[in-house]
């Protein structure tokens, strides 16, 4: 059963990065017991509405566009947990008028959460992420983008047990700032920002077998967002 | 006169690779965190095009796990602005991306044998007019003895053995992207040897150079989180 369930994870952690895109990207979820580590891959719906900062013409203003990256997360105390994301890959995914046929993709990010206050049975955080990735155009077009996101959020957490399975609920307010820059020729970037900021988000994690689980999230910004993604429990 | 200009922008652009990074160290116990910074100086032989040798400095925060008792991952990453003293004016976006694994293999009289891997990728965009972006990727594969010693409750480790560096570098210019200067470190046997201490069970202070065509220090610290 154990050996099954690797491979399952395995296997749903490559379909994962296989769909690698352009990037939105923040590493969120229940807060971790003091020394647990965790290491995944996520996968990201990302639909915002963005406006030009610069001045320049509108262009298409609708970013939709999935992402997925490899993460870490660690109880570096019983109340703060840190994380961590990167990835390297290729990506052929945009909608933004320049279609990035074929593109380097880098991401990093790194985040805190934070225990507030726990109140029976019920635990309150507060988190912040901040995630940069770039696409680095290989074709002639050399459209280059980059994007950055931050995060804070207020989280209220439940944790129960379900058929021997640790379940954990988590919702509350959260900002979504994302910025993207986009460098054509030898100019200035084209720099547009993402409008709703404000939102929410919702999820549901579940560990199984006390190392893998599987989690899926909801997170609302100007439309809702769908993500999802598995780790490994150390 | 447009051609020789041509030939010393390209020949600029290419006597500095960027930038490659590795994160390399003694095997963790089982359930060992350790998050660090680490600050890299390289300096290798690259061919085929000139100058031949070339030297890089890259810093990258890192997280090393031990999975299990015999089992190290770790991750790198890192976000920059910098400048370099070959490209006054200029400015480049600098990510830095890499994972590893290092593997327990054997523990003789008090010597640990671990075989080590490690894969990084690093962009410098230019984001001033020249365009000369760059990008790099290095290997390290290697084997390590690893000793330790406890002195009054503080741990030095050290630790060393034969290394397979590979860096491969290609340099764009004027936007151009369908051609690049595409560079290969011309020697990649060698080895590396490094020293660390575990100072209170907290604070991991470390030291390493890595040998392949020149000796090229790095030096790191790092917080370690740990059961033991």
């Amino acid at each position: 059963m154990v050996t099954r369930l690797r491979i399952i994870a395995l296997a749903a952690a490559v379909a994962l990065l296989g769909q690698l895109g352009t990037a939105n990207a923040e590493v969120i979820g229940p807060l971790l017991k003091d020394g647990a580590f965790e290491l995944g891959a996520q996968l990201r719906y990302v639909h915002r509405d963005y406006k030009e900062a610069s001045g320049s013409p509108p262009q298409n203003n609708v970013f939709d566009d999935a992402d997925g990256m490899l993460f870490f997360r660690c109880g570096v105390t019983s109340t703060a947990t840190l994380s961590g994301e990167a990835l390297v890959g290729n990506t052929k995914a945009s909608d933004w008028e320049h279609d990035c046929g074929d593109a380097r993709y880098y991401l990093v990010g790194a985040g805190l959460q934070a225990l507030l206050s726990e109140f029976r049975g019920f635990m309150c955080t507060f988190g912040i992420h901040g995630t940069a990735s770039f696409e680095f155009d290989r074709t002639e077009n050399h459209v280059d983008r980059e994007y950055q996101t931050a995060i804070g959020t207020i989280l209220v957490e439940k944790r129960f047990t379900l058929y021997g399975q640790r379940i954990d609920l988590l919702a509350g307010p959260s900002y979504w700032y994302a910025n993207e820059k986009e460098f054509r020729d030898w100019s200035f970037p084209v720099r547009s920002t993402a409008v709703d900021p404000w939102g929410g988000m919702a999820g549901i994690t579940a560990t199984l077998y006390t190392h893998y689980t599987v989690f899926g999230q909801v997170v609302y910004a100007g439309y809702f967002q769908p993500r999802f993604g598995v780790s490994y429990s150390f | 006169m447009k051609k020789a200009l041509t030939l010393v922008v390209l020949l600029l652009a290419t006597s500095w690779v960027g930038a490659s990074a590795q994160v390399i160290g003694p095997v963790l116990s089982k359930s060992s965190l350790e998050l660090g910074y680490i600050y890299k100086w390289y300096h290798r032989d690259m061919e085929p095009n000139t100058p031949v040798e070339k030297d890089w400095e890259v810093a990258s925060f890192f997280v090393r796990y031990g999975g299990t008792s015999r089992l190290t991952l770790s991750l790198e990453g890192g976000l920059w602005n910098v400048e370099h003293d070959d490209f006054p004016g200029m400015e480049f976006r600098r990510y830095t991306v890499g994972g590893g694994v290092g593997i327990r293999v054997l523990e003789v009289a008090g010597i640990g044998f671990s075989a080590f891997g490690h894969y990084n990728e690093v962009l410098d965009y230019d984001l001033s007019p020249p365009a000369f972006h760059k990008q790099t990727w290095g290997l390290n594969l290697g084997v390590l003895a690893e000793w330790s010693m406890t002195w009054k409750e503080q741990v030095l480790g050290i630790w060393g053995g034969p290394a397979y560096t590979l860096d491969e570098s290609k340099n764009h210019a004027w936007n151009v992207r369908t051609f690049a200067y595409e560079d290969e470190s011309a020697t990649e046997l060698g080895f590396v040897v490094g020293v660390n201490a575990v100072l209170w069970g907290r604070i991991v202070p470390s030291a390493h150079v890595v040998y392949a065509d020149y000796f090229q220090g790095r030096i790191g610290i790092a917080g370690r989180w740990s059961p033991d």
